[in-house]
């Protein structure tokens, strides 16, 4: 190789080195302004491209009875929308949707002929419709995720609990309270996805976190069922406007079952009037008749003005005050103080309103939370009217005795009635007994809360035992009776005031009913006003009949053994008007000797209970039917705490 | 001559050495970030499938709680099973 090849190679060597470096310069410099000019910049719109954040709704928390049972819950239903510019032939896919919704076409016609890039069809369907929609494949529809409230139990409890709108807030009642935690919030999530949009992780912490909440009610469904079952009858029966029962734990305040008529099915509230939704147990009020003797008697056997026993004139039916005659449905005369209640006398309540003194009387209704709200959690509470007592007529103070010139709400007038029959506390009502999480834990608890006392234990007893008398069978409300559990209550019926005449109608009024039971160690309290009752309007002849029939059926449900058994059952007769039809085969069974365990074979459950209680045995019972077997066997000596295993099987 | 020969026989297993452990670690690079990729489909998967029992599990509590609704269950008793409400004196209390 000669020197000038030699120095061509070096040549050519030095370009492509010049070459490479070059080449490698511009990558460096490339490099240089994508990763420290532009770096940032571009690292952050690479993230964009495959980070996102994903927005979900919390579901509405489930509201629970006081046993755990699910009064109103949330799922997720499908709503339909359409992108109407998407959609080319919307004659064709109107009648197709219409007729798969069962809606109008042209309706759906219209909502496709929108302006608008995005509209509903229908927000909710059903997946009958869900499935028939899918099933036609129109381009330019879809579906989206909603949540729905449901009320499972309908109009059972439907006055306390409310309901929610379509966006899942709180329009009335518990909802409406309680929507902060019912509501929830949004969940926000940092997530990585594929080119196609598909999740891959949800990544990082959540952003911002805020599940609902759950409420745990101290209504029972059950009890609210009754409650709402046989007011819904009396209400037909009696013609009334409307009704309220209200059934209440008087030791707590804890309210077991509301009950307003007319009623509504919450799950479809738009079919009903507003004036329907509306609880009346809380917002409405009335005068409280009769019933407020019960409290001038709590008062003036509380100051000591006067016993049960003592003996008042009730001027043979007619009383003078003033211009003003007072009248009683009767021409009482002497009677006493546990009479004049029994019978229900105004004139006999003027009296012990007289020895009372209209001041102090004014003071105890104050006491007894008249004229005030009761502080349940609830929206729209009234607290009634309660004029003060220096601003009231004469014949107003006189009046006041017997329940005229004061408007009550019959929640007020339940928790009065609560506050003597729990020796003098009164309390104040709860609806909600806790929040709980999604876990179930109680994020807040609510507990009992005497407001005052108002009367000492003994008056409390003493009103009691004279509250009694009222539902004997010479007292205003015999049918205010529940077999076998003692009954404490009064009567009112209440005259309405003529809202064009200012003055009191004679052919309107509440009907009344307000007690407890049982009457010495009483578990309910149960107040029932109708309003407007037609034909015979008295409160122990329409409203008393509700009591007895939600008190026998509540205590029953609570297991309150009776306090005594019924008269016939006591004399071992049969109750005539109700045969027993006994639809089982009847089992000779063998003598049974004394002081030896019976053979019980071909028996139900019923009566092989009835046998060991009166031989003082315990029972195992398995199964259900009639006893087949039987441990140990029959003629063995009964020895003390013998454990006695039957097993049942359904007869053939 | 031996010697330089001998250390460039020592040099080009050096640089394989390192090329091999380079291209194990790329290969495990790879072979990580593909198996990070399935997971995460499996769990986005898996999570989707949870809320949807989730769901599923609602709507059977609301069917539940709608057949055991008291006014249902008295209408089924009463009609279909001829049962009737019991008479004060048929009830009996336990101790």
């Amino acid at each position: 190789m000669n020197i000038k090849n030699k120095r061509w190679i070096r040549i050519r060597i030095y370009i492509t080195g010049i070459c490479f470096f070059l080449v490698f310069l511009l990558i460096f410099l490339r490099a240089y302004q994508l990763q420290i000019l532009e770096g940032s910049q571009l690292s952050s719109l690479a993230k964009k491209s495959y980070t996102g954040k994903l927005t979900l709704t919390s579901q509405r928390g489930t509201i629970f009875d006081r046993n755990g049972k699910e009064l109103a819950l949330s799922i997720e239903v499908d709503s339909l929308y359409c992108y109407p510019k998407k959609i080319k032939d919307k004659k064709t896919a109107a009648t197709l949707i219409a007729r798969a919704l069962d809606i109008d076409k042209r309706d759906v016609l219209k909502k496709l002929h929108s302006s608008r890039s995005f509209a509903w069809i229908k927000r909710k369907v059903t997946p009958e419709q869900l499935k028939k929609i899918r099933e036609l494949n129109i381009t330019g529809t879809g579906f989206i995720k909603e949540s729905r409230r449901y009320y499972p139990c309908m109009e059972t409890g439907a006055h306390v609990i409310g309901f929610a709108s379509q966006d899942n807030r709180g329009l009335e009642g518990i909802e409406l309270q309680y929507n902060w935690f019912l509501e929830g919030k949004e969940t926000r999530f940092n997530r990585i996805h594929d080119a196609l949009g598909r999740s891959l992780v949800f990544d990082g912490p959540r952003i911002e976190k805020q599940e609902s909440f759950n409420l745990i009610l101290t209504l029972d469904k059950d009890i609210s069922y009754k409650a709402q079952k046989a007011l819904r009858k009396a209400v037909s029966r009696s013609r009334a406007r409307s009704g309220v029962c209200i059934v209440m734990r008087p030791q707590t305040g804890e309210i077991l079952a509301m009950a307003v008529v007319p009623e509504f099915n919450p799950n479809i509230f738009w079919h009903s009037k507003p004036f329907e939704w509306r609880n009346r147990a809380i917002t409405d009020c009335f005068e409280p008749g009769s019933t407020q003797k019960t409290f001038l008697l709590a008062g003036a056997l509380e100051e000591g003005v006067i016993s049960p026993e003592t003996v008042l004139n009730c001027e043979k039916g007619e009383y003078a005050i003033g211009n003003f005659i007072i009248h009683d449905s009767r021409p009482y005369g002497m009677l006493k103080v546990s009479e004049i209640i029994k019978f229900s006398s105004n004139i006999g309540a003027i009296k012990i309103g007289q020895r009372l003194g209209a001041e102090r009387f004014h003071y105890y209704l104050k006491r007894f939370g008249f004229g005030e709200q009761t502080g349940i959690d609830f929206p729209g509470e009234r607290k009634g009217i309660l004029r003060p007592i220096r601003n009231t007529s004469l014949i107003g103070k006189n009046t006041l005795c017997f329940g005229q010139g004061i408007s009550v709400s019959p929640l007020q007038l339940a928790m009065a009635f609560g506050a003597i029959a729990n020796g003098g506390h009164l309390m104040r009502p709860y609806l909600v007994k806790s929040i709980v999480d999604q876990k179930g834990k109680a994020i807040r608890n609510f507990y009992p809360f005497i407001r005052r006392d108002v009367i000492s234990s003994e008056t409390a007893k003493k009103v009691r035992g004279v509250l009694e008398g009222v539902v004997r069978k010479d007292g205003t409300a015999p049918k205010a009776e529940i077999k076998g559990y003692s009954v404490a209550g009064k009567t009112g019926t209440a005259q309405k005031v003529d809202p064009i005449k200012k003055i009191y109608s004679n052919t309107k009024f509440v009907a009344i009913f307000g007690g407890f039971t049982p009457s010495d160690s009483p578990a309910l309290v149960i107040l029932v006003a109708l309003d407007e009752p037609k034909g015979i309007p008295y409160g122990g002849i329409v409203a008393a009949p509700v009591f007895s029939d939600v008190g026998y059926w509540t205590l029953n449900h609570l297991n309150v053994v009776p306090s005594f058994p019924p008269a016939r059952w006591r004399a071992g007769q049969q109750d005539l008007s109700h045969p027993i039809e006994r639809k089982e085969k009847i089992v000779a069974l063998s003598p049974d000797l004394p002081g030896s365990i019976p053979n019980l074979k071909g028996l139900g459950v019923r009566d092989v209970l009835k046998k060991a209680k009166q031989l003082g045995l315990k029972v195992v019972v398995k199964g259900s039917g009639m006893v087949v077997e039987q441990v140990p066997e029959p003629g063995t000596p009964i020895e003390k705490d013998r454990l006695l295993t039957v097993i049942f099987r359904p007869p053939c | 001559m031996k010697k330089g020969r001998k250390g460039s026989v020592k040099l080009f297993h050096f640089f394989a050495i390192i090329l091999f452990l380079l291209l194990l670690a790329g290969i495990s690079h790879v072979w990580v970030s593909f198996e990070r990729t399935h997971i995460g489909y499996s769990l986005s998967q898996l999570k989707k499938e949870i809320v949807q029992i989730e769901e599923y599990n609602r709507k059977l509590k609301l069917e539940i709680a709608s057949l055991k609704s008291p006014e249902r269950l008295e209408n089924k008793a009463v009609k279909e099973f001829d049962l009737r409400y019991p008479l004060p004196k048929q009830i009996v209390f336990l101790p």
